[in-house]
């Protein structure tokens, strides 16, 4: 005390656990004291210490050997604290350098448990401040997703209009204009029309580039089966598309997969020849952990010059006057099958024909990857 | 012998009611109109000036707009469904830009008895009047006096 240390004073090792337990900066005990049987409840407490502590324990013994008891005690004690051991007969220089020691080794213990603590504070506060920017930033995909969905709508209606318009004209005063009006007529509806097709493929583009694609099982086959029934614009012609089966089975997102084969396919049937009747063909490779599916038509080919760049936005190989399109078809194919975590490519041949091929990763019918 | 058609047409957009009245002309028909959802409502409950049926009669068919001011289709469908005196000589179609499908699941959902996607055309017509002639002649049918 004349030391100036704070002392707590416990009748036996049971309070001293106790006490322990509320908070110790070093505990002094006598070996007579470690003799009694409540020496476990002291393991237990020491045991719930958390990381950072170690308390430190200055045990007084009175020289010689320890007892068996002591001894026994000593080692398990040893393992769950800092124990130092001072002999009999106590200097007071001895005792009081031993305990400022203890306090000392305890002083840096309570520094690391500031630390751990700090350290914990801030790691709540960044995943904190993660979620809240994740939040965000989902806010903004579907603000996005509904300005290009009202985008889409309001461009198209006044196109739809300006159509109706030219279709009126024509079909009520038809009669009495000359063939050169209702030529123009004509163009400026193709041209309403035209500007619609457009607007549906750039908002098709920007759903294939923010939407969340989660991947799933496709059977190829069926997939291709439903594009083939589905889409009014193939369904016309589908005696002319033959799947060679079997075709596999893939990792993919189900409804970009529709719109990617849609488009191949519509492309193939599109680039012909004028008056020639298209011929498409499907099949697939297998690639060790991926399939190939390659949609093969006898067409038009494309210019080895201009293949790189036919999967670019708006772009149209050669002077292809005849045939209609908005040059974004190509590329929502490649940026859907490149979110899919796939890839897309073309081997061309000009005027005899084209192979585009995107390759996806395998899948199994119970759902298992390879 | 057919008897005309009483046709209320919803319709907020100018261009869209011209070309709709031009449709419906064509097959003899001068359909009563309202721009918005609250007079939509009003004309059918027959509420204010909408009271004198001889000057606005109560349709057989409404051709219903979605998207419009102060209530959409979608709520004069819902209205609708509640005003069951109404409903019964009166088929509601839906006729928007919208081709979404939720908007159509939506529609039916509430009682639309039919959904076209603009613009009208007279096969849409033809359509709304069979339904109506297979409604006559159920409802004419072996009638004894």
């Amino acid at each position: 005390m004349d030391a100036g240390f704070l002392i707590e004073v416990c009748r036996d090792i049971a309070d001293a656990t106790d006490a322990v337990g509320e908070g110790c900066g070093a505990m002094l005990m006598t070996e007579e004291a470690m003799n009694a049987r409540h020496h476990s409840q002291l393991l237990v407490q020491l045991k719930r210490q958390p990381p950072w502590s170690d308390v430190p324990i200055v045990l007084i013994t009175t020289g010689g050997r320890l007892n068996v008891l002591s001894d026994r005690a000593v080692d398990l004690i040893e393992a769950r604290a800092n124990l130092t051991l001072i002999e009999r007969p106590l200097r007071a220089s001895t005792l009081v350098a031993t305990i400022k020691a203890a306090l000392r080794a305890r002083g840096r213990q309570y520094e690391i448990r500031d630390l751990l603590q700090d350290r914990e504070r801030l790691l709540a506060s960044l995943e904190e401040r993660v979620a809240e920017r994740t939040a965000k930033l989902q806010a903004m995909v579907e603000e996005l997703e509904a300005f290009s969905y009202s985008v889409s709508h309001d461009l198209r209606a006044p196109l739809r209009v300006l159509d109706g318009y030219a279709q009126a004209l024509i079909e009520d005063y038809g009669a009495s204009l000359e063939p050169g009006a209702k030529d123009m007529l004509d163009r400026i509806a193709r041209t309403a029309q035209r500007m619609d097709r457009l607007t549906q493929d750039v908002l098709a583009y920007t759903r294939v580039s923010r939407a969340d694609l989660a991947l799933e099982v496709v059977d190829l086959e069926v997939m291709l089966s439903t594009v083939i029934e589905q889409y009014p614009s193939l369904v016309a012609s589908r005696h002319l598309i033959q799947l060679r089966t079997p075709l596999g089975v893939v990792l993919g997102h189900g409804p970009s997969l529709l719109q990617c084969f849609s488009n191949l396919l519509e492309n193939a049937l599109k680039f012909v020849r004028e008056g020639e009747v298209p011929k498409v063909e499907i099949y697939s490779e297998s690639r060790e952990d991926r399939v190939r599916v390659i949609v093969q038509d006898w067409g038009l080919g494309i210019d080895p010059a201009h293949q790189e760049r036919v999967f670019n936005m708006f772009e149209r190989a050669g002077a292809l006057k005849h045939v209609p399109g908005t040059g974004i078809g190509l590329a929502i194919v490649k940026k859907a099958v490149e979110r899919m975590g796939g890839s897309v490519g073309v081997f061309s041949e000009l005027g005899k024909g084209s192979r585009f091929w995107i390759d996806l990763a395998k899948a199994y019918r119970d759902g298992r990857g390879v | 012998m057919k008897s005309p058609v009483t046709v209320l047409l919803a319709e907020d957009n100018e261009d869209d009611l011209f070309l709709s009245l031009r449709v419906l002309e064509k097959v003899g028909i001068a359909p009563a109109h309202v721009s918005n959802g609250k007079d939509a409502m009003d004309y059918l409950a027959g509420r204010g000036v909408y009271h004198d049926r001889t000057r606005y009669p109560l349709p057989e068919v409404v051709l219903l707009d979605l998207k419009m001011p102060a209530y959409t289709g979608q709520e004069v469908l819902e209205w609708l469904r509640d005003q069951s005196q109404l409903r019964d000589n009166m088929k509601v179609y839906i006729l928007t830009s919208s081709d979404e499908p939720k908007d159509r699941q939506r529609a039916e959902k509430a009682g639309a008895h039919g959904y076209f996607v603009k613009p009208l055309l007279p096969t849409h017509l033809s359509r709304i009047f069979a339904e109506r002639t297979n409604e006559e002649r159920s409802a004419t049918g072996p009638v004894e006096y």
